[in-house]
């Protein structure tokens, strides 16, 4: 099913939300909805990875994120039919994607197992982590895992709402308006949690930060 | 490059920190696993239709909360009228009424009434606070006692109390015989206002 991975690489990047996509999307979601099974192939290539990556953020657990992508996954499948595209496609599988992981969030809120994903260290991060090991003044891989556990924790700090605009904001790079959509809430309430949260973490990280 | 990132860049923000969760990624094995059970799955989902659609559910569950809690205000409001227009009618209702172990008994006289003989035992007159009923007034003279009570009546129909006292007197103190037909509460009962 999933035969175009190479096709759709391009569309993985972190800019989304223009109309072209946005038609692009429309066009797989209604051959979807005239029982073209395949076409939804191309909707979880294209955005599997976005997906993945805001659970994962959210649970910093790995199995649960993948988990909870596929669940994402097949609801939006099945839900497709009703799909009227009032809203971008993104938006909605978005919004499905964070209902279903603050659903899962609330039944196990007592329970937190963090499981990591590898930094990997890319051109954009290796700088960043290079100030970071001359600021510590530490081995590198004890600094990156001591930093990615504190990251989790700080992030585990906040209530699953703030923790979402924190990671749809400054990690998957949405805007207040898409989040605000995404999230179902207005552009204010948006600018407070982000506001609040980055003080909390602010608080949390001081010993990494300037 | 070691040193050039050392002279560069010194400053870290939160912002900074943050970004470096974009380097958390699955392996191209992750990736595939992650292809083979979503593809079972989604397969299973094609084959076995959902028992119930969860947003169907919701929707439903509104549509019925909805229904339910507005029919129960509607309720509650009418039961609170009712209740108000009762307690305003038990207001207005005639004391004898709530003088305990008293049945009321009707007898067939009317605003004629005040011009027969046993007339002059009572007054009738109509209330102001009630405009739909009779509200008749009943003053008797027993044992150099006089007492009062009132009565909601329909036009035409006149009201009083069945109790009988033993010693009722066959006239009053002024010597006008009561009418057998009209019994009154034993005074002890009466309720006075």
């Amino acid at each position: 099913m999933h035969s175009s991975v190479a096709i759709e690489k391009g569309l993985t990047q972190r800019s989304f939300g223009s109309a072209e996509q946005t038609d692009d999307d429309l066009a797989y979601v209604r051959r979807v909805q005239s029982g073209d099974v395949e076409a939804f192939d191309h909707l979880v290539l294209k955005y599997r990875e976005r997906l993945f990556s805001i659970i994962y953020n959210l649970t910093s657990n790995r199995e649960d994120a993948a988990d909870l992508t596929q669940e994402s996954f097949i609801k939006a499948f099945r839900s497709l039919k009703r799909f009227r595209g009032r809203s971008s496609f993104f938006t909605w599988l978005y919004r499905i994607a964070i209902n279903t992981t603050l659903t899962n969030l609330r039944k196990n809120r007592m329970r937190h197992f963090f499981s990591f994903e590898k930094i990997s260290e890319e051109v954009s991060s290796a700088e960043i982590i290079e100030a970071l090991v001359t600021r510590t003044n530490s081995d590198r891989s004890v600094m990156l895992g001591e930093l990615q556990e504190k990251l989790n924790e700080a992030l585990h700090k906040l209530s699953p709402k703030h923790r979402a605009v924190v990671v749809l904001f400054e990690i998957e790079e949405l805007s207040h308006q898409q989040i605000s959509e995404v999230m179902n809430c207005s552009i204010g309430t948006v600018r407070s949690r982000l506001h609040y949260a980055k003080q909390q973490l602010q608080a949390y990280l001081q010993a990494y930060i300037d | 490059m070691k040193s050039y990132f050392k002279e560069s860049r010194q400053k870290v923000s939160l912002e900074d920190v943050l970004r470096l969760k974009r380097s958390e990624r699955p392996s191209v094995k992750f990736w595939e696993d992650f292809d083979r059970d979503l593809r079972r799955r989604t397969l299973q989902a094609l084959v076995s239709e959902e028992p119930w659609n969860p947003s169907r559910f919701r929707m439903l569950f509104i549509r019925v909360a909805t229904t339910v809690s507005v029919t129960a205000a509607a309720v509650a409001a009418l039961v609170y009228i009712v209740f108000q227009n009762e307690v305003a009618i038990k207001e207005h209702e005639p004391l004898a009424n709530r003088v305990t172990g008293t049945t009321a008994v009707e007898l067939s006289t009317g605003p004629q009434l005040v011009e027969s003989r046993q007339a002059q035992n009572f007054t009738i007159f109509r209330s102001p606070r009630l405009q739909k009923t009779f509200v008749i007034e009943v003053i008797e003279v027993l044992q150099e006692k006089e007492l009062s009570y009132q009565k909601n009546l329909k036009p035409r129909t006149f009201t009083a109390l069945s109790s009988i006292p033993e010693s009722r007197p066959s006239s009053n103190v002024q010597g006008i015989p009561v009418r057998d037909d009209v019994r009154f509460v034993s005074a002890p009962s009466l309720q006075y206002f």
